[in-house]
Parts: structure tokens; C-alpha cells; sequence
């Protein structure tokens, strides 16, 4: 089954800008990337030529964008002009996300700190913080972790069979 | 739901919906929540912690709950995916619905979840296109059984997605799709017409002629919601009130689906003040409106 290769083909794409221009160039670099039939690689092929490529993008990046602006205001106006090309970076290096926003901010932060030769100095204040405040933040939302919050009151009979 | 009856009107629940709900009181007959937002996953790797329940969050929807229905419309388990289901998820899903009593479940039929990622829980980050295929038809079939059985044989409703990009070369149409779907798994519909309005705006689909080619009777539930333009595109971002077309395209074909049962406004939390309790419960009463047209229009056949 090859159909797993190209949704995981289809999340790079809209993971990554510079893919989709070099498979407009170039299609057949996903027959090197992906097991896939000939009908898939068109498929892939025709969406990434698509005019929605570019909206595909956008969202991507805005629904990625937000846990990190989120949960770490000041370290994004610290980092500055540097925020893109080391949020780029990062999502080259991590192309999926976490719906926990603060785990996904938390992977952001421990990115940064494993790169501090790519970190601006002025930035290192801010990181340090709100990191702080996000695994906080995170260790309180584990207090529940492991128990059963949910009360069995017999699942309610569904109205509508 | 009998032939006479008045579809409900109801809410997708957020934080800030019980200051709606609280102003609203009987006026939303239900919730509709996603269960996914009531605990924090930690993935696989953390064992026996892996979930965290949003304890307080969890304890105020309950009050909301108390004298009204619930719908559950989870975002997680990503049907379409050619992978397995997560049965850890659809334990906690499934616990959710024990607790509040769902009256049906719905899923998306988009794709979330990306196969062969290192991330545990790892989304693609946003809900992409599927191809409308036989065999994407024989996975989501098989996974909706699982999900119904799961949920002690609660039904199971798909809702159409909004894409920016099609999936050329499909084996059948996106309305072919549901209704075999239907016929092969019992999933009824959740029809949002606002992505359909996206849809036709990005990608020059007819309305008309998706609506048309639908089997009436697998339509149960309607989503209406409003979204923004962004770069010469249109986003079903749920920031705004539902825009005329979409109020008229409901009028039109609601009281055709013998089976609707619920009509939900999406919006999200971050614009509640955008929206104002005024205009979302200008919304509640369009969609009240719409129930009672619907629901007269059934008496009337049933007369």
C-alpha cells in the first residue's frame, strides 16, 4: 500500500515551500522521496502546482506559528528579525506538530537551546523565562495525568439510531 | 428524530461559550464538543500518564450539560489516515461519551494525522485533502464501524472538509463519497456549508450541484460558521457571522434533508469579542428561525 506514502508526501509539501518549488521544477524528485504509484506521484505533482500550494503553505506555517507566539511573546520580539529564519529552521527539522501547545512550545524552546551559537544574546534573557513559565505551565497541566476524570453515567442512549 | 420534528439548534462549545450560554440559557438545545480540548496528550511514550483531563474545564461543560444535549465532534482521530486508529485516543473518546452522553459523534473526513512521523500525536498541521477513493473508502468505513462500536453503537457522522487543492484522478465525486459511505458504514453527514462556501470560492465548486448530488437522507447535521480572505483565498477560520450565501443555500436545501437533526454555529474563542453576544445570539435565532422552518415544512409533508 503506497497510500501512506503519499499523505506523508502530501503533509511535506505543505510543511515546506522549498519542496513544493523544487517538485513545480522538478516532479519526478518524489519518485526519489516516496514510494508511489504513477497516478499518485501525479496527484502529488498536480497539488503542488496547484494555486492553493500557496494557501496550503500560509496556513501551515500561521497554525504552527500560533502555540510559539502564544506562549513566548517576548522571545519572538527578542529574536526579531531572526524569528523567521530559526522558526523555518526548526520546522524544517520538526515538520509535525503537536496539538499541546505547550509541548510544542516547550520543543521550540529545547530547538533553541540546543543551537545557542544561532540564538541572538539579547534573546537569551527572554528564552530563559518564558521557557520557565511554559514548563510550569506544563507541569500543572500534568496534575491530572494518569486519573480518570471521566464519570461512567452509561454513555447516554444515542437519540438518533 | 421523527418526520415532524424541529431540528436543534446548538453551539460548538469553546471557553468563552458559557458567557453565551449563560445570557442564552434554553434558546441553545446543545452543545457540541470536541473532546480532544478536554485533556492534554502526552503521546505513547508516557505510558499510563499519557493523559491529563482538563479537570475544571471538564466540571464547568458538565454544568452546561445538565439540561441540555451534547453532540461530540472530535478533531484526533483523523479517519482518512492510512494508519490505525489510536486506540488509547478512542479509549479516552470513548470515556468522554460514557460521562456525557453524546448523541452522535462526528469526525472529519480530512486529514490530520500524517503516517511515518517520529512525533508521537504528531499533526500535519492542518486538515488536508483526501482522495475520494475506493481505498480510502474501505479504511474510513472499516474505522467508523470501530468508532461506533467503541462508543457502544452511537452513530457516526463525517463532515465535508474545506481544501485549497484538490485531489486530481479521484475514483468518484466528494458527494459520491458520502453516500457510499453511508451505505457501506452507516456514517450519516455533517454537512458544513460554510466549507462548502470556502470550496466553491477557492476551488469553483457548485454548490448546487454538490448539494444535488447528495443523498438527502444522510444529511444529519449542518455546521454554519463565517472565515476570512487571505491573499486572494478564503479560510474557514470561524471569526465571523455565516455569510448570506450560506444563509440562503440552508433555507434552500434544509428542509429537503428528511433526517437534520442539528444546526451548529462554529465560531472561535479568540473572537468572541469580534462577534459579540449580541451577534451570536442574533445567530442562535436565524438558526431557530431555519429549525422552525424546517420543522413546519415537516409537519406540513406529514399532514
Amino acid at each position: 500500500m503506497s497510500l501512506d506514502h503519499f499523505q506523508r508526501g502530501l503533509a511535506d509539501l505543505i510543511a515546506s515551500p522549498e519542496l513544493v518549488r523544487l517538485v513545480r521544477i522538478e516532479p519526478r524528485a518524489l519518485d526519489y522521496l516516496y514510494d508511489l504509484t504513477p497516478k499518485e506521484a501525479r496527484r502529488l505533482a498536480a497539488i503542488a502546482a496547484s494555486p492553493g500550494m500557496e494557501a496550503n503553505c500560509m496556513l501551515y506555517r500561521a497554525n504552527r506559528l500560533a502555540p510559539v507566539a502564544l506562549n513566548l511573546p517576548d522571545l519572538c520580539d527578542a529574536l526579531g528579525e531572526q524569528l523567521n529564519p530559526l522558526i523555518s529552521a526548526y520546522w524544517a527539522a520538526e515538520p509535525t506538530t503537536d496539538v499541546h501547545f505547550l509541548v510544542e512550545a516547550d520543543r521550540f524552546c529545547r530547538y533553541l537551546l540546543a543551537r545557542p551559537d544561532a540564538l541572538p544574546v539579547a534573546a537569551w534573557p527572554a528564552l530563559q523565562r518564558e521557557h520557565g513559565q511554559v514548563l510550569s505551565k506544563l507541569a500543572a497541566s500534568r496534575h491530572w495525568a494518569g486519573r480518570e476524570i471521566f464519570k461512567d453515567r452509561g454513555g447516554g442512549s444515542p437519540a438518533y439510531a | 428524530m421523527t418526520a415532524a420534528s424541529t431540528p436543534m439548534v446548538g453551539l460548538l462549545y469553546n471557553p468563552a461559550v458559557p458567557l453565551v450560554l449563560d445570557a442564552l440559557g434554553a434558546r441553545v438545545d446543545y452543545v457540541e464538543v470536541i473532546p480532544d480540548r478536554l485533556w492534554y496528550d502526552y503521546g505513547p511514550q508516557a505510558g499510563r500518564n499519557r493523559f491529563s483531563h482538563a479537570a475544571l474545564a471538564i466540571d464547568e461543560l458538565r454544568r452546561h450539560c445538565a439540561d441540555r444535549a451534547v453532540i461530540g465532534h472530535g478533531i484526533g482521530l483523523s479517519l482518512p489516515s492510512a494508519m490505525p486508529l489510536d486506540e488509547a485516543v478512542l479509549d479516552q473518546v470513548a470515556a468522554s461519551h460514557r460521562d456525557l452522553g453524546y448523541e452522535w459523534y462526528s469526525e472529519h473526513l480530512s486529514m490530520f494525522l500524517a503516517p511515518h512521523r517520529s512525533v508521537p500525536n504528531a499533526q500535519a498541521g492542518m486538515g488536508l485533502p483526501v482522495p475520494f477513493d475506493e481505498e480510502v473508502l474501505e479504511i474510513v468505513s472499516g474505522k467508523v464501524r470501530r468508532l461506533s462500536d467503541a462508543l457502544g453503537g452511537a452513530r457516526i457522522l463525517m463532515e465535508n472538509g474545506t481544501i485549497f487543492s484538490e485531489v486530481p484522478e479521484p475514483d468518484m465525486s466528494e458527494p459520491e463519497f458520502f453516500n457510499r459511505l453511508a451505505a457501506e458504514s452507516g456514517a450519516g453527514m455533517l454537512l458544513d456549508l460554510h466549507n462548502l462556501y470556502a470550496n466553491c470560492l477557492n476551488l469553483g465548486v457548485s454548490a448546487q450541484d454538490y448539494l444535488a448530488a447528495l443523498d438527502p437522507a444522510i444529511v444529519v447535521e449542518i455546521h454554519l460558521a463565517g472565515g476570512d480572505r487571505l491573499k486572494g483565498h478564503y479560510t474557514d477560520s470561524h471569526s465571523r457571522r455565516t455569510p448570506s450565501p450560506v444563509w440562503e443555500w440552508a433555507h434552500e436545501w434544509a428542509p429537503r434533508f428528511p433526517n437534520l437533526a442539528a444546526i451548529t454555529f462554529e465560531y472561535h474563542e479568540s473572537y468572541h469579542r469580534r462577534l459579540g453576544l449580541a451577534g451570536i445570539a442574533e445567530e442562535v435565532e436565524l438558526m431557530a428561525d431555519l429549525a422552525a422552518r424546517v420543522g413546519e415544512a415537516r409537519r406540513e409533508a406529514a399532514a
